[in-house]
């Protein structure tokens, strides 16, 4: 009886191909543990794959890393830019007195190691490229697509997928690195600084004193009063867990606020 | 389980059939976990994409299942997930409880094995080439493969359920068979 038992066991790990020995099934039509081992492997016949359906565009992205993860990327990363900012104070003006063109520099050449090779965008720090440029480097650092923006794959053809979707989480953690739950830096960035100069309609009325503007307008750096206000007083004014010397804000644009 | 042989049909399936499989391949493969399966899902198909359309579908297939094993391979299992979290996704593939829990208790090359000739009907070589090993020992991760599920799904408090009289699988293969001994019997005892 064990050893019939043992066989139609057999039979049914090896596959259970075709019909069983008579000997076979008649004991396995008579023993419950056949029964249900048979009724176990016949489960799986009821499993349809082609039941899951496409997935919801937002499910793709869950495989990122935990919130837990972003966290302790973000902080490893200010703690980096801390660092570098307090080992490149020697070489610049005083925190407090440096205008934003001073402080880009070494601002600069962090984010320039982790991102994609510098590129002719980069600003010059000339005063005519608004500081609006100096986020450049973060933008194209960033992926196109959020995390949660991962395109669904099985409602269109694989052919329709140029980029690697699921290298999305890679592309992802630059930009955690910049600031974290900071993403508006770069655009909120501009406001302290004057508008590019706009000699378009000027030089049609005047040609003459074209050069008078723009003298006007490059004093931008006016923006030290709140660089001295909010970034030399140790405090976390704009509530980012980040202080003067961490935080973004100041080290780009002398205001705390602006990142 | 009739037999590892191809059960595919002459007709090709539609390339969305063919994605939602794949999408059931990897979601059984995680035992129910809706990302990770849709996001290696989404990586495979992206790799695919420049194939070549002259090759044979079926090879896509196998290949499909490969990278999305060798993904699932380097993805941690998600703890946050219940057990009745992955039950609920697989059910809707048809997987009952018993066979979660049985599933679950398989290593991942088993289980794709597994899923791969018993789910998905594929033949012992492209079994083979999902996992990544030889025929042979394709086919001995397979048969042990089979055997642990046979003894977790035994094992499980869910127990499979059992139809009376059996109407599909190899039960009813099984029943047809004890029928037409016991009626031979039955006739030798008459006559």
């Amino acid at each position: 009886m064990s050893k019939v038992h043992e066989r139609f066991q057999d039979w049914l790990v090896s596959g259970a191909d075709g019909d069983p020995p008579a000997q076979l099934a008649l004991h396995a039509s008579r023993c419950a543990r056949c029964q249900e081992a048979m009724a176990a492997f016949d489960s799986l016949d009821a499993i349809d794959t082609g039941r899951a359906g496409a997935p919801a565009a937002g499910e793709t992205a869950v495989a990122r890393p935990a919130a837990s993860t972003w966290a302790a990327l973000g902080l490893v990363a200010a703690l980096l830019l801390g660092l570098v900012a307090i080992a490149g104070l020697p070489r610049t003006a005083p925190f407090g007195g440096g205008s934003a063109e001073q402080l880009g520099k070494p601002q600069q050449q962090v984010l320039g190691g982790s991102g994609p090779p510098a590129s002719s965008s980069l600003p010059s720090s000339s005063g005519s490229q608004p500081p609006s440029g100096s986020g450049a480097p973060l933008g194209s650092a960033a992926p196109s697509l959020a995390p949660g923006q991962t395109p669904g794959p099985f409602t269109t053809q694989p052919s329709s997928f140029p980029a690697i979707a699921g290298e999305t989480p890679q592309a992802t953690t630059p930009a955690a690195s910049t600031a974290p739950g900071t993403t508006a830096a770069p655009t909120a960035a501009p406001t302290p600084q004057p508008p590019p100069p706009t000699p378009g309609p000027t030089p049609r009325v005047t040609p003459a004193p074209t050069p008078a503007p723009t003298p006007r307008v490059t004093p931008a750096p006016t923006a030290t009063p709140s660089l001295l206000a909010n970034c030399s007083n140790g405090i976390d004014d704009d509530g980012d867990l980040l202080t003067d010397l961490l935080d973004l804000g100041c080290l780009l644009f002398g205001d705390e606020f602006s990142a | 389980m009739s037999s590892d042989s191809a059960r595919e049909t002459d007709a090709q399936p539609a390339p969305a059939q063919l994605d939602a499989a794949l999408h059931g391949f990897a979601l059984i493969l995680t035992i129910g976990d809706r990302s990770q399966s849709a996001s290696v899902a989404a990586r495979a198909f992206a790799d695919a994409a420049p194939a070549d359309p002259e090759v044979d579908p079926s090879r896509v297939t196998t290949w499909l299942r490969a990278r999305v094993l060798r993904d699932v391979r380097r993805l941690p299992r998600d703890a946050r997930l219940t057990s009745d979290d992955r039950f609920a996704a697989l059910h809707e593939l048809g997987v009952e409880r018993s066979t979660t829990e049985a599933l679950a208790g398989l290593s991942l090359d088993e289980r794709a094995a597994l899923i791969a000739a018993s789910v998905e009907r594929h033949e012992l070589s492209a079994v083979a080439t999902i996992i990544g090993k030889s025929p042979g020992e394709a086919r001995r991760i397979l048969r042990a493969a089979r055997a642990g599920y046979r003894d977790a799904a035994l094992a499980a408090q869910a127990k499979p359920r059992i139809t009376s009289p059996p109407t599909t699988g190899i039960a009813l293969r099984v029943d047809r068979v004890a029928r037409a001994v016991r009626q031979r019997r039955a006739a030798g005892a008459g006559s």
